[in-house]
């Protein structure tokens, strides 16, 4: 009896990996998946977690009870996840997948898989070797290598420094950033495709810039889309503000929200974000929605990425310092973040998590290099910097509005983190996205066109584009242009209708609130400066007025 | 819906045909209909004067370079069923595939299909001719075209996950086994025990061999050395 049951038992551990995919596959209803690729790949993502360590040991204790009988073992395993929670811990993380990864077939060749519209991928490849060549260049002007090991001495001082690093900072008048967003948009707007016919001859009339026709959403998809923002809907941010009468909707909100945040369930988080969050509930809301938890692996890893910043000196670093000089020092509602900021934003540029994220998900090719000596030589090849990013000016702004939310370094270094490598490398990176930068100008642009026209045709006809004063705020997503905590209820949006679309809504709906004195304008730079200032607009009026009241 | 690459079926040899912009009218007028035609025919390789059809397609498979859909009709000799050969016929095998959601946008039009049984109308056998017919209504595009065509003659059908059998067989009833069965050796401990603790033992062994992480352990640098000087262009 004994030896057939330890048998059965060995058997039972191999086989519980199959039995394990079996289940996810019932539990989550939501989830699609075609063939044995996706399921595998779903097993694949779910081992580097913590959470397949507890499944199986919670159910190889409920196997190994006596009184367990194999042809059981599907029900009651599922029995033991419903009875602990851990359900809803394994729904959260097929989710968080789904949102992350659609299925891809076999037989593609690897550059279509990165964007299908060739002259689109050849276009960022080009744009990234002109970044090489400056980054280049800048490097032999001032005779600093990319990279370099400290000496003891420098790393002891420096991590004496570490949490005051913006008091002294080494010179850095001769950095400059190595590019801006206007260079993306001049690389933006040069994409051609000889294929299309030219406005003149077809007859199809686009005024706008971008020269590409991608498709994409008309303002009724985006009012059915975006439907919870309605104008008869109260909403977080704006409805909770002094009057007697909403005081009630501001207390039903928060005590709603920790119900929502003790069910610990990501869509349903969501769902609850869509008409925004608390203050107070916020911080906790981001990291549900993004599903993060620290735990003590986490810690470590963050003082290992410290510990690499200690040991090597980057040239990235001293990009990274100028930038945040130059942005969030002279912002008045920032600059008390400077020293977090670099906290943040060097650990960051050594965490090759976000470059396995670029290389799975984006169309960038990060730049390669060779350690010093060893040109040429395959096991000498790195990528440079370890991220993957090379940082333009106004990165930094980035993780800015993050400091109001979180107090620890650490979290608030993996809520960026997630942030990044989910949403904002989408926008500065060339590709048919239609999250990415290209199809939210076009976006912008087409809207603007058509429920806007005359002033758009004003603007054309002072020879003054829209999308050349609105690009910088789509690629900054609005930080650092909007009050600060304007630019976190947007975020909000961001975060819980999972797409960026909003950025180009908003864009519109500045121009339509400022339509009377941009009729007026005659010149590019009378244009600007209608727009220059953008602190005193609040967000949601803005956008319920664009989308809902036409 | 993608063949599996690891078995790696060889294309069955086809001749492609020119293709033929479909025209309105009289010929005099430079008129792009937007309707593009073209013949494929199967020849057997093996002995050419053999006039033996094709014996079925499973999956075609190409790229598409701005076509908006797609209609595919195929010749092929019908069976009679006095059993002699009937006449041949042409039947629409696929009708108006789309390609392009919107033909005017970019969406779809350099994307690679594959299409198998589920989107024939008929299982296409005793083939002899196939043609296909490509619209594109929009005039934004100056040209449009299918590349890469290949054609399978099976298409690779995903199986279900298999569930091991000793998950949904019921329990055979164990009854004790009579202890006059077992030989008793004498000075040797209890077998069933000995097997039973090295079958754990093994189980363990398996387990933690065929469990390796997968997992990079984050190290960007070449052996704790990290001396870069230049970007390389390569």
């Amino acid at each position: 009896m004994l030896f057939q049951k330890s048998r059965r038992y060995s058997e039972t551990i191999e086989n519980l990996g199959n039995a394990l995919l079996f289940l996810l596959e019932t539990m989550n209803d939501d989830c699609v998946m075609n063939g044995n690729d996706d399921q595998a790949q779903v097993l694949q993502f779910m081992k580097t977690m913590e959470l397949y360590a507890d499944l199986m040991e919670a159910a190889q204790t409920e196997v190994n009870k006596s009184n367990f009988k194999l042809t059981d073992l599907q029900t009651s395993i599922e029995l033991t996840f419903n009875n602990k929670g851990r359900n809803g811990a394994l729904k959260n993380a097929i989710y968080k997948y789904v949102c992350l990864h659609a299925a891809k077939h076999s037989e593609v060749p690897v550059d279509h898989l990165k964007d299908p519209i060739s002259y689109v991928f050849k276009a960022q490849q080009s744009w990234e070797k002109k970044i090489m060549k400056s980054l280049n260049s800048m490097c032999t002007e001032l005779n600093v290598p990319l990279a370099r090991q400290r000496t003891e001495k420098e790393q002891k001082e420096f991590n004496h420094m570490w949490t005051a690093l913006g008091a002294d900072g080494p010179d850095f008048s001769q950095i400059r950033p190595v590019y801006a967003p206007k260079d993306f948009l001049e690389v933006v707007t040069s994409l051609n495709n000889v294929n299309y016919r030219s406005t003149n001859h077809s007859g199809f009339n686009l005024w706008g810039i971008i020269q590409i026709p991608l498709k994409n959403r008309t303002m009724d998809e985006l009012r059915i889309q975006f439907n919870e923002m309605s104008i008869n809907q109260w909403q977080s941010g704006m409805d909770d503000e002094q009057d007697i009468s909403v005081e009630i909707f501001d207390h039903d909100r928060i005590k709603l929200g920790q119900k929502v945040i003790a069910s610990k369930h990501a869509p349903l988080a969501c769902e609850f974000t869509k008409k925004g969050s608390s203050i107070s509930l916020r911080g906790d809301l981001w990291c549900q929605m993004m599903g993060i938890k620290i735990d003590d692996v986490d810690i470590l890893y963050y003082e290992k990425l410290k510990s690499n910043v200690l040991q090597h000196e980057l040239l990235i670093d001293n990009l990274l310092y100028k930038d945040v000089k130059l942005t969030a020092t002279n912002d008045d509602h920032y600059f008390v973040f400077e020293d977090f900021l670099y906290q943040i934003l060097l650990p960051f540029s050594r965490d090759t998590v976000v470059l396995r994220n670029l290389l799975e998900n984006s169309t960038a090719t990060p730049a390669r290099s060779y350690i010093r000596g060893k040109v040429g030589l395959e096991q000498f090849e790195v990528y440079y910097p370890p991220s993957g990013v090379i940082p333009f000016h106004g990165f930094a702004m980035y993780v800015s509005p993050l400091c109001y939310l979180y107090k620890e370094p650490i979290k608030l270094y993996y809520v960026f983190r997630e942030l990044y490598t989910c949403y904002f490398f989408r926008l500065h990176v060339l590709s048919t996205d239609p999250q990415g930068i290209l199809s939210l100008s076009q976006l912008f642009e087409t809207l603007l066109q058509t429920h806007e026209a005359e002033l758009f045709y004003h603007l054309k006809s002072v020879n003054c584009q829209p999308l050349k004063i609105a690009f910088k705020w789509l690629m900054r997503a609005f930080s650092g242009f909007l009050a600060s905590d304007q630019v976190l209820i947007l975020w909000d949006r961001i975060l819980a209708f999972n797409s960026l679309e909003i950025l180009s809504v908003l864009a519109v709906a500045i121009f339509t609130f400022r339509k009377t004195n941009l009729m007026k304008v005659q010149t590019y730079s009378a244009a600007e400066g209608v727009l220059a200032d953008l602190t005193t607009l609040q967000v949601l009026p803005l956008i319920q007025l664009s989308l809902f009241c036409k | 819906m993608a063949r599996n690459s690891n078995t790696q079926e060889k294309p069955i040899h086809c001749s492609i045909k020119n293709t033929v912009s479909l025209l309105v009218g009289d010929h005099k007028h430079d008129f792009s209909s937007g309707c593009k035609m073209f013949d494929v025919t199967f020849p057997n390789v093996i002995n050419p004067e053999d006039d033996s059809f094709i014996r079925e397609i499973g999956e075609i498979q190409f790229k598409n370079y701005y076509v908006a859909h797609l209609t595919i009709r195929a010749k092929f000799r019908s069976p009679d069923f006095n059993g002699q050969t009937g006449d041949l016929k042409w039947r629409t095998c696929v009708r108006r595939f789309q390609m392009m959601p919107d033909p005017h946008s970019e969406d779809g039009s350099h994307s690679y299909f594959y299409l198998n049984r589920k989107h024939f109308n008929f299982d296409i056998v005793n083939l002899s001719t196939l043609r296909f017919i490509l619209h594109q209504p929009s005039p934004v595009w100056k040209d449009f075209k299918l590349e890469d065509l290949q054609f399978f003659r099976t298409s690779q059908a995903l199986k279900p996950l298999d569930l091991p059998s000793w998950l949904t067989a019921p329990e055979e009833t164990t009854t004790e086994e009579p202890a006059a069965e077992k030989p008793k050796l004498p000075g040797v401990p209890d077998l069933d025990a000995l097997s039973a603790h090295l079958q754990e033992l093994w189980a363990m062994a398996e387990d933690v061999s065929s469990n390796q992480s997968t997992v990079p352990l984050g190290r960007y640098d070449v052996d704790g050395c990290y001396d870069v000087t230049l970007l390389s262009y390569t």
